[in-house]
């Protein structure tokens, strides 16, 4: 039996049905996660806008016209929430960005590379990163991006570019170093 | 050709950052707890109290934006007289109401010709417009809010036309107001009973053109130190009061014509 579409779990969850959401979240929630811990640097705030994208997403239900429109929706809920939460927080220092977090991690290529990303994605500012992940992670257009931020089209291209050009340096030093690795 | 960056870097590609990226997401899991506190806070708040909020989150900017807007365009026209001016110009209307016809409205400065019906309202001077033919008794009627007088002329007094008469701003200002009475085809003899107090204009009854001649005037200062004029000439009565008028005053004056027939 086929799984049932975004539009029709939408559908029973508008009528009141918290198994139709529940659904939904199983569904978003992993790579809402991945997209919240990819602009906000910290996991536990990152579950923070992940629960409050969904109730967000929840509480307009009634207003989507579009059921099948649930993902972007909660999409662009979860860029604005992230960069607003951040935006806030940031004077306070609340927002720390965990750069330690994979330290306890037994120490592996995968990691070292994982780690590498990260602090090239560290020195974008979370726009950038909101841009990165809705672009590759999601696969969404520049238009439907600068929709889901609330920007002109041609502040997504250039924010794309920055961000692009600022990557060049991490995949330029992964190579020397890949080489390096191959040499030995 | 790949575009080069700044320092003449390649960019990488996307299917390169892709990589990156998925790379480094990869180990991140959907917290097990989140669930359980948004299945909570969902049971705690009903949607209905978040319909609102909703829409208020989806529309603000519109709202916002239409509402700024007109609080300039109210503060404009408050701080500016010239602009209060104009705004006043376009929105007074002259009220009419068609007794049996419903409402209608005419702006100011239209041509008396449109004007054919007056009514006397309850609550003050109404003047009315309706297709002809006349079907009021109503003599006359001052109107409106300071801004124009409406007069028009009693069918039963055989006297047709009517005249709009622009006004001062300030209604209790002096000013001089004319109210031509056309004389209709056979009639001959009019009498001007004045509803103001003491006798500020009168012509006498019986009085014809004849009697006062050609453009003779007849002029007698009121004891609430208004003053008119009468001239009676062989077509028309044209009657002129100076001082300070209210509407009502205006009201009573006008009305204050009215029909003498020589056999009554």
């Amino acid at each position: 039996m086929d799984a049932p579409t975004d539009g029709s779990l939408v559908a029973r969850a508008k009528a009141g049905d918290q198994d139709a959401f529940a659904a939904l979240y199983e569904r978003h929630s992993l790579w809402a996660a991945k997209m919240a811990h990819a602009i906000i640097f910290n996991e536990h705030v990152a579950e923070e806008v992940v629960q409050e994208a969904f109730f967000q997403a929840w509480r307009r239900l009634p207003s989507l016209r579009r059921t099948d429109s649930f993902g972007p929706l909660l999409h662009t809920i979860l860029v604005r929430i992230a960069l607003r939460t951040r935006g806030a927080e940031r004077h306070t220092n609340r927002v720390t960005e965990d750069k330690d977090v994979a330290v306890s991690v037994a120490w592996s290529h995968e990691v070292e590379e994982r780690m590498a990303v990260r602090d090239a994605l560290a020195r974008l500012s979370p726009a950038h990163r909101a841009v990165l992940a809705l672009r590759y992670l999601q696969g969404y257009k520049e238009t439907e991006i600068a929709r889901m931020m609330g920007c002109p089209a041609g502040t997504v291209r250039s924010r794309l570019f920055f961000a692009r050009r600022h990557m060049a340096e991490y995949f330029e030093i992964q190579t020397a170093h890949n080489a390096g690795v191959a040499l030995r | 050709m790949k575009r080069l960056g700044r320092n003449n870097r390649p960019l990488p590609t996307n299917a390169d950052m892709e990589n990156a990226l998925q790379c480094f997401v990869e180990h991140i899991e959907a917290a097990p707890t989140t669930r359980q506190v948004l299945r909570q806070r969902i049971r705690d708040n009903p949607r209905q109290f978040g319909q609102w909020t909703a829409w208020w989150a989806d529309h603000w900017r519109p709202v916002t934006a239409a509402l700024g807007a007109a609080a300039i365009c109210i503060g404009l026209i408050t701080v500016s007289p010239g602009l209060r001016a104009a705004a006043m110009q376009t929105w007074r209307f002259v009220n009419l109401y068609v007794p049996g016809h419903g409402p209608a409205s005419v702006e100011p400065g239209v041509p008396h010709q449109q004007v054919h019906n007056v009514r006397i309202g309850p609550s003050g001077p109404k003047a009315s417009i309706s297709a002809p033919p006349l079907s009021l008794s109503v003599a006359t009627a001052a109107s409106v809010a300071g801004f124009h007088i409406v007069v028009i002329t009693d069918p039963e007094a055989m006297v047709q036309g009517a005249q709009v008469i622009p006004l001062p701003a300030n209604a209790s200002a002096p000013r001089e107001v004319v109210i031509t009475y056309r004389i209709g085809g056979g009639s001959s003899v009019y009498l001007v009973e004045n509803q103001l107090k003491g006798p500020a204009l009168a012509v006498p009854p019986g009085a014809t053109p004849e009697h006062i001649g050609g453009s003779a005037g007849w002029y007698q200062p009121s004891p609430a130190g208004r003053s008119g004029e009468v001239y009676w000439t062989a077509d028309r009565i044209e009657m002129r009061v100076t001082g300070a008028l209210s509407e009502d005053v205006l009201l009573r004056l006008a009305r204050s014509v009215r029909p003498y027939h020589a056999d009554a």
